[in-house]
């Protein structure tokens, strides 16, 4: 039940006109990490040189064959690793540690399993300090925005994996940050269940028009919901094209079967090279030390 | 939005699953008894042998006689009461320190670095080992014994605590922290929440401790208690005696066992508790 629910547009969060679109919020600046393996006797080059800009309001997909360092990148934005050189600017100013400005889903489950799902989607509200009803009304307000009405006092190994994903959704909602980093959120679900989630998440961004940087490496997935998507290369991960989605707003699901988006993914799977290589630069990226 | 059973169907289904339950637990009980049963009836088989000896192995009515006549005079009761209070004392402020240092050192990396080669040293040191030097420092007392149990606690508590705090996932730390918890809170509502099951697993491992070393500590230096029982009943060849302390010391750490798995399916509900239910 809960998991083909959809979201109910009806959120009053105080957001207005999207700011002008061109505004940057995030910037990356010639970011390089390495990470030093157990067992390797030199340091292994995982992000090489990456820089983007993204605009305010904007829905940015990174997309990138497993073990490129998606998800490392993702927790440098968020200020969870220093990267080993360059650096990241929120609103201009230098990232040092995580910020409440920057929220993130993980892409392991990262639910409490010790909480209930209210008290889950409490638990960023109370950290900012914020107390009383007002609380427990706002938690409530998102377990119904995720469609995971009745389930507050459920613990998350008493639910399936797509609703404990939708308790996760409704904890970062809540504390409102201005950017969402999204790691792959809804890799570990069936199909089914990431089509509803998808729609999901796409009307609340549509009403919300928050600034998006979403994780993926399923290039269905960046076409349908983002508005920029940046190719990374197999480890090191390097950015090698920034494309636009032509795609109107806000967008139904039926889109996914239009002529316009098979295009599209097909011009996605060729600058991938997918096509030619037969998907062995992918698994070159999933192979361990080189 | 959550569909609702019809009440007749809600009544069915809770029964079902109850039904499971209770059966689960039956099995459970029956078969914990009946393995009780046998040990005590190959027991019961030996002493029938011929050629045993009732007094180095004594029949189960010598055994049950003897229980009923320390009982009558009060010997076993308070021997019991006197070591349960000493135990309770040790194990209270052993645990205590033991989930208190156990989880700074296992969370903070500096208190690891600090409080490691103390600790790391001390344990393979068992506690029955500082009881000369306890002897010289306190007298021959309850405290004596109090601090030597305290030890033992303590020394197998702090393993598993911050063992624990070691295994919390890295992504609940990080996913409190970009939720703006700052450090102290994730220590007090991410660390120890998670490290629920282990500190448990450390008092239940502390409970075979304290009594262990109990024991030990009134079969040197008490006047009273189960460990004074035991090695009374061996001086004066009452092995009846000796079996009595030792069912009774079995059945009081049983039953502290038992009150800690209680308090853990309370406490961690989350978390399924290993045995048992
Ligand atoms: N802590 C670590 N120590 C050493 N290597 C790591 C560590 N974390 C990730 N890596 C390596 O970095 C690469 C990128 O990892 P990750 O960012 O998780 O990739 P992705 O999310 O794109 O799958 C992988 O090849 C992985 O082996
Ligand atoms: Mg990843």
């Amino acid at each position: 039940m809960a998991e083909n629910s959809r979201m109910p547009v009806s959120l009053n969060v105080g957001v207005g006109e999207p700011s002008v679109p061109s505004e940057v919020t995030l910037e990356a600046r010639n970011i390089c990490h390495y990470f030093l393996p157990v067992k390797a006797r030199r340091a292994l080059l995982v992000i090489d040189g990456v820089s983007l800009t993204i605009a305010r309001g904007t829905f940015t997909a990174i997309v990138g064959a497993s073990g490129c360092g998606k998800s490392t990148l993702l927790r440098i934005f968020a200020g969870l690793v220093s990267p080993s050189k360059g650096e990241v600017l929120l609103d201009g100013e230098v990232t040092r540690g995580p910020d409440p400005r920057k929220g993130m889903v993980f892409q392991e489950d990262s639910v409490f399993p010790w909480l209930t799902v209210q008290k889950n989607v409490e638990y960023g509200l109370r950290a900012r300090g914020r107390k009383g009803d007002v609380v427990r009304a706002e938690a409530t307000r998102w377990i119904q925005a995720v469609g995971l009405e009745g389930f507050g006092e459920a613990y998350p190994r008493e639910l399936s994996g797509g609703m404990r994903k939708r308790a996760d959704l409704a904890r970062v909602y809540a504390t409102n940050p201005e950017v969402l980093l999204m790691d792959e959120p809804f890799g570990a679900l069936d199909a089914l269940t990431r089509e509803a989630l998808q729609a999901d998440l796409l009307n609340l961004w549509q009403e919300l028009r928050k600034t998006v940087v979403f994780v993926t490496h399923d290039l269905d997935e960046a076409a349908y919901l983002a508005d920029v998507v940046v190719f990374m290369s197999p480890r090191p991960g390097r950015v090698t094209a920034i494309l636009p989605v032509p795609l109107g707003r806000p967008r139904s699901p039926r889109i996914r079967t239009s002529p316009e988006f098979f295009a599209l993914t097909r011009r996605f799977r060729e600058q991938f090279g997918y096509a030619e290589l037969g998907g062995s630069r992918a698994l070159a990226g999933e192979a361990g030390t080189p | 939005m959550v569909p609702k059973l019809a009440d007749s169907e809600e009544i069915a289904v809770r029964a079902a699953i109850h039904g499971r339950r209770r059966r689960r637990r039956l099995v459970q009980w029956s078969l914990g008894i009946a393995s009780v049963i046998f040990v005590v009836g190959v027991y019961d088989a030996i002493t029938h042998l011929p050629g045993s000896n009732p007094a180095i192995v004594p029949p189960l009515h010598d055994i049950a006689g003897s229980a009923g006549s320390l009982i009558a005079a009060g010997t076993l009761p308070s021997a019991a009461a006197a070591s349960l209070e000493t135990v309770a004392m040790g194990y209270a402020i052993g645990c205590s320190l033991g989930i208190l240092i156990g989880s700074l050192r296992g969370w903070f990396r500096i208190m690891g670095y600090l409080l490691d080669p103390i600790i790391d040293s001390l344990r393979p040191v068992p506690a029955l080992a500082y009881i000369p030097l306890v002897i010289l420092w306190v007298g021959i007392g309850e405290d004596a014994r109090v601090l030597v149990i305290s030890v033992a606690a303590f020394l197998s508590c702090v393993v598993s605590v911050s063992a624990g705090m070691r295994e919390v996932p890295v992504v609940y730390v990080e996913a409190a922290r970009t939720m703006g918890a700052s450090r102290a809170r994730v220590f007090w509502t991410v660390a120890i929440p998670a490290s629920v099951p282990y500190i448990f697993t450390g008092l239940r491992v502390a409970v075979g401790a304290a009594w262990g070393t109990l024991v030990a500590a009134e079969l040197i230096a008490a006047q009273n208690g189960l460990g004074f029982l035991l090695e009374a009943g061996q001086q004066f060849l009452e092995t009846s005696q000796v079996m009595t302390s030792l069912v009774t010391i079995g059945v009081l750490g049983f039953l502290m066992d038992a009150i800690l798995r209680v308090l853990q399916g309370r406490v961690a509900r989350w978390a399924p508790v290993d045995s048992g239910t």
